[in-house]
């Protein structure tokens, strides 16, 4: 059984489950998982299938990730799922595993560290496919990645998946990947962001989760020199909220920033309780204004 | 903020110029604004909220504000202003209040009652609370983004009316 907990990306080499539901959190896991491929010097492959791949590409270069000069040098590589050999091909499952097979061997000859796959294993879920092949490439993929020289990341939407499948996804990964969270309710999640690092914020956000958010901001300026605090899906801030974010870059010495990207009324409100006064701290506007 | 242009403004009959004069000479003191009644001329919306619905209030807050002909910057105002105006509220003036919202002329109003101790001083929220102050930003914020700010004594509490001009230039 997988251990539902937080896992620090930076370890991760294993057979690991991304669920997620929210799009964003999904690409900010996977675009952790690219960066740190890419400093370990391992080869990447990336199969996506809801995004097409120069979306996810330019996806990746918003997170704090440069694919331009890996996708050339072919460190990295990202292509529709659709076409895997897990989709494609009759028995899919064990052209997969060969196909990975030789990748692994393929990155060895020419000098990288590993192989990093991750795979939105959604593609399995379209028409076309054979659903039934999901099961032994999970099985199978699991025992090549034993032998520790692949590292992958298997992202299941639990928006695509019915509960047996997602349970089964569960059992066969030893590991479970999913952001740190702080807060969650239907209204405000409050959880860690991987790449850029920092914090996210989506909802409403109030007095009442004060503290809350300046534990979290806390926990940031701890971890991340110059924190990202990500607010495009907050849709409201009041002043007291505002407030801690404020206070929390003040706290920043001076060679050190927070940024904040955010909508325009977040902006107004941090503006309000005294934003640019706190020279630390950098508002981006994601309409573009500063 | 309040430097933005909000003209031409409509059938009011009046510029911006006119409708500031209407403020005292600090900005803060106006006519008390005379709601329309419920259910007969135009109040859009008449809410009742605690500390449990302030998020269905907001909801209510964009949705009638919508009605009533407000976006962009309007609309945000509008929220930002009458959501600050229900957390005092909550948070000062008894724990629960009624939210009115409606429409005159190219304005929208909103008016926020409480049955708390009230508010002694009617230049409340004149001073600007620095960054690291615990608090006092609310009313401060609501006259930066409002149009206009009447304080009134309620029976008991306070009764704080708002206005925010639809015509506002995005930025």
């Amino acid at each position: 059984m997988a251990e539902a907990t937080a896992v620090d990306l930076a370890t991760a080499r294993d057979h690991a489950c991304l669920t997620f539901t929210d799009p964003e959190e999904r690409l900010d896991l996977v675009a952790r998982f690219v960066r740190e491929g890419l400093r370990q010097r391992d080869k990447i492959i990336c199969w996506s299938d809801e995004l097409a791949p120069e979306t996810l590409a330019k996806e990746f270069a918003a997170r704090a990730v440069r694919p331009g000069s890996a996708l050339r040098r072919g460190q990295l590589s990202i292509a529709p799922a659709s076409e895997s050999p897990l989709v494609r091909e009759p028995g899919g499952a064990q052209a997969m595993i060969r196909m990975l097979s030789g990748e692994i061997s393929r990155a060895e000859r020419e000098g990288y560290r590993g192989l990093r796959v991750t795979m939105d294993m959604a593609c399995v879920t379209r028409p076309a496919a054979a659903a039934d092949q999901l099961m032994g490439f999970e099985t199978d993929v699991a025992a090549l990645c034993a032998e520790g020289r692949l590292c992958m990341f298997c992202q299941y939407d639990r928006d695509r998946f019915d509960a047996v499948t997602l349970a089964f996804a569960a059992q066969a990964h030893p590991v479970t990947v999913a952001a740190q969270v702080y807060h969650e309710s239907p209204l405000l999640r409050v959880c860690r962001q991987y790449s850029p690092s920092g914090l996210r914020v989506a909802g409403e956000i109030d007095y009442r989760h004060g503290d809350l958010f300046e534990q979290a901001l806390g926990e940031a300026i701890r971890l991340d020199r110059h924190p990202r605090v990500n607010l495009r899906a907050l849709d409201y801030i009041d002043a007291a909220a505002a407030a801690v974010l404020v206070r929390a870059a003040l706290r920043l010495p001076g060679s050190r920033f927070m940024h904040v990207s955010c909508g325009r009324l977040v902006a107004t409100m941090v503006e309000m309780v005294g934003g640019r006064e706190a020279a630390q701290l950098r508002v981006h506007r994601v309409d573009g204004e500063l | 903020m309040r430097d933005q242009p909000i003209s031409p403004l409509g059938d009011d009959g009046l510029t911006r110029d006119q409708a500031l004069s209407a403020l005292g000479e600090d900005g803060v003191t106006a006519e008390p604004v005379s709601p329309p009644i419920d259910g007969k001329d135009g109040v859009a919306l008449h809410q009742p909220f605690d500390v449990d619905s302030l998020y269905a209030m907001r909801a209510a807050l964009v949705a009638h504000g919508s009605e009533l002909g407000a976006d962009g910057v309007a609309l945000e105002r509008l929220v930002l202003v009458a959501s600050e105006l229900a957390t005092n509220a909550v948070r000062h003036g008894g724990g629960q209040g009624t939210l009115r919202l409606w429409r005159t002329g190219v304005s929208i109003f909103c008016e926020v009652s409480d049955r708390g101790p009230g508010i002694g001083d009617p230049r409340a929220g004149t001073r600007r609370a620095g960054p690291t102050e615990p608090g006092g930003r609310g009313l401060w914020i609501c006259r930066q983004l409002a149009d206009s700010l009447v304080i009134e004594a309620g029976s008991p509490g306070a009764v704080i009316t708002a206005s925010i001009a639809l015509l506002i230039a995005e930025g």
